[in-house]
């Protein structure tokens, strides 16, 4: 065994890999159970690449044929609904794990320096996962495959001057048609899942360069022994591979108690519309995506001009890449940040649920309003962010007053006489989650000097 | 005057949020559409889904197909031999021969002549129980009514309009319609249910009143009520301007239509269009009225079986149909059982494994 290992070294160096990844690698010895979504990322990827592998053995991409040959493997591949369930159910619990996983990093700072590339390259990751997902649910060939995709690819339609010719080369077509499913397989199954695992690749290999964070956001690497080891890192194998094996049998049994007995995931993971094969001739009552998509779908729907809500959804997705370069605060871990910031926090996930319910909710005035509210909220957090780099200087009022103008004019730039009597009851009534937020983050701080004090960051990990 | 408005919109704002929640819950409740019964089937049990099975060969498979579906699998699913499954087997290949047990179960009639006689395609039927589901099928099945203004005299209050005729009108009976007559107030609240239109109208005369509807910046408020349409109609005539647009802009403004005209009348201009809109914050609304609503069906004319019998046919179907959608799902849950528990003696493992690991980590 020796013999062989050395015999490799000589040509391929597989014991320093071995020991600069794993067992050499030092992580902190105080991950939490947010630390496990990382590894968890990587098992659903394995997972998704060989459930694929399977159907694709079996699947047609041909409009004629790819919802017959989904149905054929549901029920005459012996194990197919196993493979496809796997898969399905794993595209759902990929969003999961990789939307934990983000805001893992948003919770203690770990998109900080010197971290940056390793938040950009993990958004890279995002947004290929975002490709591959799109084009994957065009394939079952179903009424949301074709209707979804009908949505998104029309918003490239809105694109001033060049958007006709954008929109037709992403169909192939002047519709969605064979030449699309056939383009969409082709990415799906070769092009972005290349891509994926080496931008994961390249994730964790920056990751080992400058070393994992912690819940304290404490660098490890500042304190040594004699023989350069940090005196808070552990081995990463074998203790963090054993304590990853107890999170991925957590993991598993939340994925296949799904995948046996609700693969449809309430029809949230299998959308019911989309067991009724592709018409493009009749339009369902109601589009929704699926819901990984949905945040986004809401920030599109909130704008009243098709080009400018294009704009603003991908602008959702663009400014978490600059998230690095705009909380500038030393103190990485949200522990030992101040009241307001926690509550920044707080309101981000909560109303990023709220844009995620109401991707899925048809439009009604109610809803319209509050996912303009929430839009304006999940942007403002950004700035809100900004206020928080330097609690102790921050000039809170001058902030407060900008971000609420900046609320003001843009519902200046929206307000329409054609507005109906709820429609306006509604939007003052909801002006008011913007001033809450506003005030809770920007004005507390201020007036409440107890909800501005930053703790102090300890030398070494707690716990 | 200022004040109470600042004090209104204070007030609005803050119980805003509380109310609009409220709202959104009820809203979500009602956004199912029709009420639907459960259908409380069992896809385990053989007997019903072989009954189910039987009975789809018999009225549906005429017109839908299961093109999914294979008779032999149903009757490996079902526990019964591929010769005891051939005696629902109506359908015929090309050769004119009873199709196979291992064929796609097609249905009798081409489709091209079934989307001219019932004005669209029986659609296939191997996935409606998982796009529509068995509570949606149980109940469409049972609501059929007579309806003399449809193709087939049939309409149904689960799927308004349905091209479908009653297939099972023989088995069920003849279903009518009851009518009730709710009396909505503001368009959606119940304030009285009658049984005949002239109670419901005699109801709606005493409550109705024409609401004067003031919209303006923060949304819209009732600033009168009055009892007859022309007192409303008085009121917001009193209060509305005439605008006279040239090339849309405006040019001048009237209190009444006739002053507006005779400012047309008496400045033409070559080339360009006059136009007199009327201008107005208010509008009027009646404050109730009738809407005429299914309350149930009745049986009028029985059918060969007693409601009970038939309750359980439409069930047998459903069942099948559900079991179809997936045959999968016969064994999908058992397969859960056993992975869950070696997932969670795993976890035992696994627990102590890393506990072991990580005793020399302080």
């Amino acid at each position: 065994m020796g013999g062989l290992v050395n015999w490799i070294d000589a040509r391929f160096p597989l014991t320093k890999v071995w020991n600069e990844h794993l067992a050499e690698y030092y992580a902190p010895k105080n991950f939490n159970s947010w630390y496990f979504f990382g590894s968890l990322a990587m098992l659903v990827l394995v997972i998704q690449i060989v459930t694929g592998i399977f159907l694709t053995m079996h699947y047609k991409p041909d409009t004629a044929l790819a919802f017959t040959s989904v149905e054929y493997i549901m029920r005459d591949v012996p194990g197919g609904w196993f493979i496809r369930y796997m898969h399905s159910t794993g595209a759902s619990m990929f969003f999961i794990v990789v939307y934990l996983h983000m805001f893992r990093g948003l919770l203690y700072g770990s998109f900080k320096g010197p971290r940056e590339l390793v938040w950009l390259i993990g958004m890279a990751i995002y947004l290929a996962l975002m490709a591959e997902a799109f084009m994957g649910y065009l394939l079952p060939w179903g009424q949301m495959s074709f209707w979804g995709a009908q949505v998104i690819i029309n918003l490239f339609n809105t694109i001033p001057y060049i958007g006709e010719i954008v929109s037709q080369t992403i169909r192939g077509d002047f519709v969605i048609s064979d030449p699309t499913l056939n383009r969409f397989f082709a990415f799906h199954v070769i092009a972005v899942p290349l891509i994926l695992v080496g931008l994961v690749f390249v994730h964790i290999v920056a990751l080992h360069v400058v070393g994992s964070n912690n819940p304290d956001g404490v660098e490890i690497k500042k304190l040594k022994d004699d023989k350069g080891i940090p005196l808070d890192g552990i081995k990463f194998h074998p203790y963090y591979s054993v304590k990853d094996i107890m999170g991925v049998v957590v993991f598993l049994i939340v994925f296949f108690a799904i995948l046996f007995f609700i693969p449809e995931g309430g029809g949230y993971f299998l959308e019911h519309a989309n067991f009724e094969a592709a018409n493009p001739l009749k339009t369902p009552e109601h589009i929704a995506p699926v819901w990984y998509f949905t945040p986004f779908y809401t920030v599109l729907r909130a704008v009243p001009d098709p080009w400018y809500g294009t704009l603003a959804m991908f602008a959702a997705i663009a400014v978490l890449f600059i998230l690095p370069w705009l909380d500038k605060n030393p103190i990485k871990s949200i522990r030992y940040r101040n009241t307001a910031h926690k509550i920044n926090i707080v309101w981000f996930a909560v109303f990023f649920l709220i844009l995620g319910y109401l991707g899925v909710m048809p439009v009604t005035d109610f809803f319209r309003e509050l996912g303009t509210r929430a839009t304006q909220i999940y942007f403002l957090f950004f700035l809100v962010t900004m206020a928080h780099s330097r609690p102790e200087k921050a000039k809170y009022i001058l902030w407060f007053i900008a971000l609420f103008a900046l609320v003001l004019f843009t519902d200046w730039l929206r307000w329409n006489d054609s507005f109906t009597g709820p429609q306006r009851h509604y939007f003052w009534m909801m002006l008011t989650l913007p001033t809450i937020y506003l005030a809770s983050t920007l004005l507390l701080p201020m007036f409440v000097s107890r909800c501005n004090k930053e703790k102090e960051v300890p030398e070494r990990v707690t716990g | 005057m200022r004040e109470s408005k600042m004090k209104s919109i204070v007030k609005m704002l803050s119980a805003g949020v509380m109310t609009s929640f409220l709202v959104a819950s009820v809203a979500n409740a009602n956004s199912g559409g029709v009420h639907l019964d459960p259908a409380n089937i069992d896809v385990h049990n053989k007997t019903s889904l072989l009954r189910g099975a039987k009975n789809f060969a018999n009225y549906c498979q005429g017109c839908h197909s299961l093109k999914f579906s294979r008779a032999n699998r149903i009757a490996a699913d079902t526990g019964v031999s591929d010769d005891q499954i051939k005696a629902i087997i109506f359908t015929r290949d090309d050769e004119n021969e009873p199709v196979k047990p291992g064929a796609l179960m097609k249905s009798a009639i081409p489709q091209k002549d079934a989307a001219k006689w019932f004005g669209t395609a029986p659609p296939d039927l191997s996935l409606v129980g998982r796009s529509r589901g068995g509570d949606w099928i149980y109940n469409y099945l049972k609501s059929f009514y007579s309806d003399n203004s449809r193709p087939f005299g049939v309409n149904n209050t689960v799927f308004n309009n349905v091209g479908m005729p009653h297939v099972l009108l023989d088995l069920q009976g003849v279903q009518d319609p009851v009518y009730r007559y709710d009396l909505l107030h503001h368009g959606h609240a119940v304030e009285a249910s009658f049984k005949s239109e002239e109670e419901a109208k005699k109801a709606l005369e005493e409550e109705r009143k024409f609401e004067v509807v003031k919209l303006d910046l923060f949304g819209e408020s009732i600033v009168g009520a009055y009892d007859t349409e022309k007192e409303a109609a008085d009121f917001v005539e009193a209060n509305t301007t005439y605008k006279v647009l040239l090339d849309k802009k405006e040019v001048a403004s009237f209190e009444t239509k006739e002053e507006a005209d005779k400012y047309v009348d008496a400045n033409p201009v070559n080339g360009a269009k006059y136009k007199v809109v009327p201008k107005s914050a208010y509008s009027v609304k009646e404050s109730h009225k009738v809407e005429k609503v299914i309350d149930h069906l009745e049986l009028v004319k029985p059918g060969k079986q007693s409601p009970a019998e038939y309750e359980q046919t439409i069930r047998d179907l459903t069942n099948f149909l559900v079991y179809v959608s997936e045959p999968a799902q016969l064994n999908r849950s058992k397969y859960g059982v056993f992975t869950l528990i070696f997932l969670f003696i795993f976890f035992i493992f696994a627990y102590f494994l890393k506990k072991e690991y990580w005793k020399d980590v302080h």
